[in-house]
C-alpha cells in the first residue's frame, strides 16, 4: 500500500502521550498499520516519552509490590513500531465494529451518500461515510479537528487526492468540499471532536437528525 | 540461571536493555526483579505526575510490567531502547483504558500553570525523571514550543485541550507541538 498523506506530526506526539480520545486513537493505529513513515515519527515520539518518564538516573525513592510473572506466559502483540506492515484495513475495522461494514445502519445523508455513526459522545464521534462514485459532499468546515482515513476508493479534496490508508488532517481553519473518483464507492472513517460546520442550509437543518 | 551479563552493570538505560534481553531470552525472574525495580518507580511517579492516583498509578505500572514480560520475546534492541520499548507498552496500557470508558483523571488543577514552563524546571511537577536532560533541552527551545510539548507529555492534553486552555487556534497549536518536537530531536541527535 503506496501512503501518500499523512496526519500532522503533532497527532503522533498526542498519541504518543495517550492524550487522544478513542476514535482519533483508532484512526491513527489503522493508519500505523500501513505506514512505515508515521510509525518511524511515532517511534520518534516515543523516545521523547522515554525521555520523559525514565530521563533521569536518580534512584527511584520508591518501591512497590512486583507481581509476580507467569513463566510460559507470552502475548504475540507487538508495539505499533514493531508490526510488520498490513494491507487490508477492513479486518482492522471488522475487528473493532465486530461486524462487516455492509451489516452497519446505514442512513441516508443526501445525494449518493450514506452516514452510520459508530460512537455517542459528544466530543468523540466516530463516523463511517459510504459514498457512491463521483458524489460531491456537502461543503463544511469543523468546531474542532476531524481526521478522515480512507478504507475503500478513493477521493478528491482540493488539488490533493484520498486514497486506501491515507489521513486527511482538517480543523476549524479548513473549509473543505470531497468529491468521491468517478471509478468506484469510497468508504471512509471520521474522527471528530465538535460539530461539523455546514455552508448549506440543508444539510445544517438535517444535521440534528443525523448526529453530526 | 544465566545472568552473568548483569554482573557488568552498565548504567542506566543500557542496563536496563541488557536486563530486557536477558527476560526475553532466557525468561529469567531475577532479571525481571531488577528491572522493575528500575522502571517501576518511575513509571509510577510519571502516571501520578499526570494526575492519576498513587493507587490507580501503581495498577497501570503493574500491569504494564506484566505486558513487558510477556511480550519481552518481541523486544528487539535494534529497533529501540528498552525505555522507549517499555514506554509505547505504558501508552498502550493508558490508550486501553480509555478505551474501556476509564479515562485517566488528570488532575488539571494541581498543575495549574501560568503559561510558562517552569513547573516543570523548578520542580512543580514532583516527578524527578523530567528534570535532568530535558530541562537543558526544553530551555532551548522558543517557549511557546516548550509549553505545547509540556502540555503534551506531562500533562497527556490533546491539541483541542491545549488550544481552548492557552486560547489560540487548533492549526497554530499542532504547529507548535510539530515544530518543537522536530527541534527537540535535533538537539537530542546533537547531545
Amino acid at each position: 500500500m503506496n501512503i501518500s498523506q499523512h496526519p500532522d506530526q503533532s497527532w503522533f506526539v498526542s498519541y504518543a502521550v495517550g492524550g487522544l480520545t478513542p476514535s482519533f486513537n483508532l484512526l491513527l493505529q489503522a493508519h500505523l498499520l500501513v505506514c512505515p513513515q508515521c510509525r518511524c515519527v511515532l517511534k520518534k515520539a516515543d523516545d521523547l516519552g522515554a525521555q520523559f518518564m525514565f530521563g533521569s538516573d536518580d534512584t527511584p525513592i520508591e518501591k512497590f509490590t512486583m507481581p509476580t510473572p507467569q513463566v510460559g506466559a507470552r502475548a504475540e502483540q507487538s508495539i505499533e513500531w514493531g508490526k510488520e506492515q498490513v494491507t487490508d484495513l477492513t479486518e482492522f475495522f471488522d475487528h473493532y465494529i465486530g461486524m462487516h461494514l455492509d451489516s452497519l445502519k446505514w442512513m441516508k445523508a443526501g445525494k449518493g451518500l450514506r452516514v452510520c455513526r459508530l460512537t455517542d459522545a459528544e466530543e468523540d464521534k466516530m463516523l463511517m461515510l459510504r459514498a457512491e462514485p463521483g458524489t460531491v459532499l456537502p461543503k463544511h468546515s469543523h468546531n474542532g479537528s476531524e481526521l478522515t482515513l480512507v478504507l475503500k476508493g478513493a477521493y478528491f479534496c482540493e488539488d490533493a487526492i484520498f486514497k486506501v490508508g491515507d489521513i486527511e488532517d482538517a480543523d476549524d481553519s479548513t473549509l473543505h468540499q470531497p468529491v468521491v473518483t468517478a471509478e468506484n464507492e469510497c468508504i471512509c472513517i471520521a474522527a471528530v471532536d465538535g460539530p461539523l460546520k455546514f455552508s448549506g442550509l440543508l444539510q445544517r437543518m438535517a444535521q440534528p437528525l443525523l448526529g453530526i | 540461571m544465566d545472568n552473568s551479563e548483569s554482573d557488568v552493570r552498565p548504567a542506566g538505560a543500557d542496563r536496563e536493555t541488557r536486563l530486557l534481553l536477558d527476560i526475553s531470552k532466557t525468561q529469567s525472574q531475577q532479571a525481571y526483579a531488577e528491572l522493575f525495580e528500575l522502571m517501576a518507580p518511575k513509571i509510577k511517579s510519571f502516571l501520578m505526575g499526570r494526575g492519576s492516583s498513587s493507587d490507580q498509578s501503581e495498577n497501570i505500572t503493574q500491569d504494564a510490567m506484566l505486558s513487558v514480560w510477556r511480550k519481552s520475546a518481541l523486544f528487539d534492541p535494534k529497533k529501540s531502547s528498552a525505555r522507549t520499548w517499555v514506554y509505547a507498552i505504558v501508552r498502550n496500557r493508558m490508550i486501553d483504558l480509555q478505551r474501556t470508558a476509564t479515562r485517566i483523571n488528570k488532575g488539571v488543577e494541581k498543575y495549574k500553570h501560568e503559561g510558562d514552563i517552569d513547573f516543570v524546571t523548578t520542580g512543580g511537577v514532583t516527578d524527578a525523571s523530567t528534570r535532568a536532560q530535558l530541562q537543558k533541552l526544553l530551555q532551548q527551545l522558543p517557549e511557546d514550543q516548550a509549553q505545547a510539548l509540556v502540555m503534551s507529555y506531562v500533562e497527556g492534553k490533546s491539541h483541542k485541550e491545549i488550544a481552548t486552555e492557552i486560547g489560540l487556534p487548533l492549526g497554530t497549536v499542532k504547529s507548535r507541538i510539530r515544530t518543537g518536537f522536530q527541534h527537540l530531536q535535533e538537539l537530542v541527535t546533537q547531545q
